[in-house]
């Protein structure tokens, strides 16, 4: 149950990048992915609401309706993920926007259940409206205070302001919105993004969002075409391939 | 459902029952047509990446609790294939007669005795038996919820617990067989496949002795692939299975590790 420090994550992938190995960031809903994916050499893990939502049978998107907090669900997380890890920070999914939230007092909370770092997941870029500059607002205020405090901090983004607002996180994630599914439109959307966070940056930690690409072609692609360092997939590609193997196992039983 | 259950059997097609730790698997169950889907606090605890057994003692939380917060979870995800919730009616600090019309309320369809005393032998077993809040219990409990209508698994372990489940009416008996050497962990004698089957048929008997249209099916054992299954369906005569946590388990790490494992493959533009 090792703590890992902004510093010491930040290594960790600069080591990644000498050797040019991809950075690999995936999700975690239960103990058992968490530790199947260190098992693999995964860089660090996220444990967020969309995680939990995967392992429960739902889509990613449902992990925002109102039907919990977000927040408290990503940190009850902790005690599934931490204790079986020896040796992979994980860093916890925020939902900054959320009204009622200190960001100081939630990202303290978060260090002290043994996070190691913090993310905008979910992040409110899938809100429309003039809401969505305040949620924007209160993500960048959350990454900044979490600078501040020494923490991790991994930023999603989805849009030029997006960028500039949180361009001071350690890591930058590019990302499509959830409900596509085209490769050709995430991969160009993604390129768009990356053009302009190198525009801002050109030493940012870059990664894509594997978001809905199943194929290994498309997110080598989608690698190649972003120019990114690794990519991040916050479970949806694990959940589809371990629903399609158990539906698999299950049905070969049915057919004896 | 009994009736759908026995059309199966009329059918000739095994019954498959699903052990499963996390709603996503009661999905899956249900996608690929499973019969039935059951959820205890060993496969909860198997699918979060810890021993399963250690769900037979008290860390980490009550069985039961652990049951009801996840009964709607697993409802849900199992869309309307009936899911068994495993119960432990030894529970000192409720009424648990009133726990379980309030799971059922939750959308569960039935309960089982698993995690169970059923497999516990040595002077731990002995002592708890003969203090009476053990086997004897789940027999009691699994006989009050058939009277009522319940659908009701009842796990057994030796020919006496066979007779028991039969007489409380349990609807689906769940037979074990032991694991063998290749998969023990520590503590049972861990016999060779030959004896293992040699043990479970002896449940198989005396449960058809008892009452020969009895739905049964087989637990346990030590699976590795469906010729494993196959095996044990055709030695033991059973109508069908039930998946444990360990096959859950196996499938959801594979998963990830070939997603990750893919990753990791992907190369970096220079």
């Amino acid at each position: 149950m090792k703590r890992f420090s902004r510093n010491e994550i930040v290594d960790r992938l600069n080591n990644r990048i000498r050797k040019y190995e991809p950075i690999v960031v995936c999700g975690a809903g239960t103990g058992l992915y968490a530790r199947a994916a260190e098992r693999e050499k995964v860089d660090f893990l996220i444990a967020s609401a969309k995680s939990d939502a995967l392992v429960n049978g739902l889509g990613a998107q449902e992990a925002v309706l109102p039907y919990h907090d977000a927040n408290h669900t990503s940190g009850a997380l902790a005690k599934h993920l931490l204790p079986v890890l020896k040796d992979t920070p994980v860093v916890a999914g925020i939902a900054a926007y959320n009204p009622y939230i200190d960001i100081r007092r939630v990202l303290k909370q978060m260090k002290q259940q043994g996070f190691s770092g913090i993310t905008n997941s979910p992040g409110g870029s899938i809100y429309e409206g003039p809401r969505k500059k305040v949620y924007m607002a209160q993500e960048a205020e959350m990454i900044l205070t979490a600078k501040e405090m020494d923490i991790f901090t991994m930023a999603f983004v989805t849009s030029e302001e997006e960028i500039k607002a949180m361009a001071l996180a350690d890591v930058i994630v590019t990302q499509c919105r959830e409900d596509i599914r085209q490769a050709k439109v995430i991969i160009d959307y993604q390129e768009y993004l990356s053009e302009q966070v190198f525009a801002e940056n050109k030493n940012t930690i870059l990664l894509a969002d594997v978001g809905n690409l199943t194929e290994a072609e498309a997110v080598q692609e989608l690698m190649f075409r972003t120019k990114a360092l690794g990519i991040v997939s916050e479970e949806a590609v694990e959940s589809l391939l371990v629903h399609e193997k158990l539906t698999t196992a299950f049905e070969e039983i049915l057919n004896l | 459902m009994r009736e759908r259950l026995r059309r199966k059997i009329a059918g000739s097609k095994p019954i498959l029952a699903v052990a499963a730790g996390i709603p996503l698997t009661a999905k899956a169950a249900h996608d690929s047509g499973a019969d039935l889907i059951i959820t205890h606090k060993e496969a909860v605890f198997g699918a979060d990446g810890r021993l399963p057994v250690i769900a037979r003692t008290g860390y980490g939380g009550n069985g039961n609790d652990i049951m009801m917060r996840m009964a709607e979870k697993f409802a849900a995800a199992a869309k309307g294939t009936p899911v068994i919730a495993g119960v432990g009616p030894a529970e000192p600090y409720m009424n648990v007669d009133r726990y379980t019309d309030r799971l059922l309320n939750q959308g569960i369809a039935g309960v089982t005795n698993y995690p169970t005393a059923g497999g516990w032998v040595g002077s731990y077993g002995n002592g708890i038996r003969i203090a009476g809040v053990g086997y004897s219990l789940e027999v009691e409990y699994i006989k009050r919820w058939s009277m009522r209508g319940v659908l009701t698994v009842g796990y057994c372990f030796t020919p006496e617990q066979v007779k028991q489940m039969i007489e409380a009416d349990a609807a689906i008996l769940s037979l074990y067989v032991p694991r063998t050497e290749k998969e023990s962990h520590g503590w049972d004698d861990a016999p060779c496949v030959e004896s293992a089957v040699e043990t479970a048929l002896k449940l198989f008997e005396t449960a058809r002795e008892e009452d020969k249209d009895r739905i049964l099916l087989f637990s346990g054992a030590t699976i590795s692939n469906i010729t494993d299954i196959s095996y044990y369906l055709k030695t033991t005569k059973a109508h069908g299975y039930i998946s444990d946590e360990l096959v859950e388990c196996s499938i959801i790490e594979q998963g990830v590790v070939n997603a990750v494992s893919g990753y990791r493959r992907l190369k970096v533009h220079v």
